[in-house]
Formats: structure tokens, C-alpha cells, sequence
């Protein structure tokens, strides 16, 4: 009976406990492969979504803006595009686009790349007769990490950063 | 009767149990091997279905780089005085020549710049007069009016395939 009992619970051999341990581990270290993976894989799929969903809606709407433009004029600073100061050519965060009303008045509005306080944006605004800007209409992104206007050959550009290093240049005329 | 009953049923249990654990204790590396083996299968599946959900989305931002570099192509086309576009070193050459440029049409995220071929050329409308390409006389065409096809064509590869996309712009004067 005795020694049918210590028969019984003999213990492992250190080769059993080491392959044992051996298995579990490459188990393990499947399992956090896969899960890895996935992270992964929704990490590339996230970084896409600003090319894929956010720049061509925003193309959309600046295309629907600068098409209806009669004028426009970039500038470095919504003070200076305020006033009509120092306007630029290249690199500019601010756009200051004119239209044409029915009533034979003129409506500008502005396009500002900027940080009101809650991170950077691209805000619409329109600008009142008084010339003092109000609160933004709308943010139309706050995904880019940058946005700029150019004008290359007569030809309106604006360059879309977003937040992963992607660029994209969407360009346009005005009304003919 | 009860515990005639029972007893044989204890010895049953404790004989089966002692059985079950020598076939536990036997099968483990069985088991585990079976773990392995699915999870890789599981691990290869997976793998798979990321890489085809990620290729189409690759297809549609190169097509998105693509056609935001094409709104260049159209609104330069429109823009550029008629001067300069019928001029002997126009950007768009009159056909069959063309011109070729190698161009940066985006960056996908990373940062890393993706390039396609640009080639422009334009194509004079019949009716223009023998001096601007066409066949018409200054009966069809009295007021010599000069009408041109402006053609941009982009081409671009992805993966093994190409891929060619165009814009084009009539202008006249």
C-alpha cells in the first residue's frame, strides 16, 4: 500500500517540467503574436482613414467654396488678411475668398488654419462688413496636422498634412 | 440494496478517474501540439484577412493621391493663357509629341512619397486652320478659330499593375 502510494505521486522528471514549460511558453508567445498582429493591423487601417475618409471630404468643400470664389488672396495671419496686409503666394494658413451676391454686393469669407484653444483646426468664417471676425461658422478639419495655400501658376492649391506625415494636394480654379 | 448499489458505482468512478488522469497526464504534449497547430492556423487566417482588407483600402489612396494631383493637371490645363499653351514650348506639346514627367503626386502615411508619370499633349480640333493643326479652311473657319483638346495622362503602378487615368480640357479662342 505504501508503496503503491508513492508510486502514484511520484513527481515529473525535469525534462516533463521543461518541455511542459517549453510548450506553454511558445503557446504564449503565439497567442501575443496574434494579438500583436491585430494591433497592428488596426493601427495601418487607422493611419489610412485620413486619406481614405477626411481628405476627400475636405476637397469637397473647398472645391464647392473656391469654385463659387470670384477673388481670393492668401495671407499669413487673419490680421493681416483682415486688413488686406503683406498677402503671399506660397505656405499660407489663411485664405480670403470674395463672392459675388445677387444683389450686386460683395461677401468675403476666410479660411484659417489655426489653434483657437483647442488644437489646430481649419475654421470657415464670414467676415462681416464691420471687419471684425466672429466666432468660426464651422471647422471643417481638426484631423490635419497642417494646411497651407498656395498659388502655382495661377493655379489655387491647398496642401492637406495629416496626422501620420501623409500629404495631399488638391487644386482649383476660381469661377470663369 | 442502496449500498450494494453504490459501491460498485465508487469503484467504477474512482477507476475511471484514475484512468482519465493517466490518459491526461499522457496527452498533454498531444494537446499542446493541437494548440500550437491552431493558433498558427488561426494566426496564418488572420494575417490573411488583414492583408485583404488592406490591399483595396492601398488601391483607393493611390487612386485618392491620383486624382488630387489630376485637379492640378485640369485646373493648370484651364488656367494657363492661350499663348503660352499654343506656344513652341508649351507644356502640352501639339500630338504626336508629348512631353514626359516624372512627378510627386502625395505621401502616404509615414511620410513616403508616391510617384507617377505625367504626360501631356494636345490634340487640335479638325476644323482649325492647316497653321493650327487642323484641316479646315477659312470657309468652315472664318474667324480662324483655334480649337484644342489639352490631354493630361497619369500613370501610376500599384503592386504588379498600372494603372493610367486622364484629364482633358478643350480651350478655344
Amino acid at each position: 500500500m505504501k508503496n503503491g502510494f508513492s508510486k502514484s505521486r511520484r513527481g515529473y522528471t525535469l525534462i516533463e517540467l521543461a518541455v511542459a514549460i517549453a510548450c506553454g511558453l511558445m503557446a504564449a508567445s503565439l497567442l501575443m503574436a496574434l494579438v500583436n498582429q491585430q494591433f497592428t493591423f488596426l493601427r495601418i487601417y487607422a493611419a489610412q482613414n485620413f486619406l481614405i475618409r477626411e481628405a476627400p471630404l475636405i476637397s469637397t468643400h473647398m472645391n464647392r467654396l473656391i469654385g463659387q470664389a470670384e477673388r481670393f488672396r492668401l495671407h499669413n495671419t487673419t490680421a493681416d488678411a483682415l486688413s488686406g496686409a503683406n498677402p503671399v503666394m506660397t505656405d499660407a494658413p489663411v485664405l480670403v475668398l470674395n463672392f459675388q451676391q445677387p444683389d450686386g454686393t460683395t461677401q468675403a469669407a476666410m479660411l484659417a488654419f489655426q489653434n483657437l484653444g483647442s488644437g489646430n483646426a481649419l475654421y470657415y468664417y464670414l467676415v462681416p462688413a464691420s471687419g471684425v471676425l466672429p466666432a468660426p461658422e464651422w471647422a471643417i478639419t481638426r484631423e490635419a496636422s497642417n494646411v497651407s495655400f498656395s498659388v502655382v501658376s495661377g493655379v489655387l492649391g491647398v496642401t492637406l498634412t495629416g496626422p501620420n506625415n501623409e500629404q495631399i494636394t488638391y487644386s482649383g480654379v476660381m469661377q470663369q | 440494496m442502496e449500498s450494494a448499489k453504490h459501491a460498485p458505482m465508487i469503484f467504477r468512478r474512482t477507476r475511471s478517474r484514475k484512468a482519465g488522469s493517466r490518459f491526461a497526464r499522457g496527452s498533454a504534449l498531444i494537446e499542446v501540439t493541437m494548440a500550437l497547430a491552431i493558433l498558427t492556423v488561426l494566426g496564418l487566417l488572420l494575417f490573411k484577412s488583414s492583408i485583404n482588407a488592406l490591399y483595396p483600402r492601398q488601391w483607393t489612396l493611390e487612386q485618392t493621391l491620383s486624382d488630387a494631383y489630376l485637379t492640378y493637371e485640369k485646373a493648370y490645363a484651364q488656367r494657363i493663357p492661350f499663348s503660352d499653351l499654343t506656344a513652341a514650348n508649351s507644356p502640352w506639346p501639339v500630338q504626336p509629341n508629348s512631353s514626359v514627367a516624372n512627378v510627386e503626386i502625395g505621401r502616404i502615411p509615414g511620410g513616403t512619397p508616391i510617384y507617377a508619370n505625367v504626360i501631356r499633349t494636345r490634340i487640335p480640333d479638325t476644323n482649325n486652320l492647316a497653321a493650327d493643326g487642323g484641316t479646315g479652311t477659312t470657309v468652315t473657319n472664318p474667324s480662324a478659330m483655334e480649337v484644342w483638346k489639352v490631354q493630361s495622362i497619369l500613370s501610376y503602378e500599384i503592386g504588379d499593375r498600372s494603372y493610367v487615368k486622364s484629364r482633358t480640357v478643350v480651350r478655344s479662342q
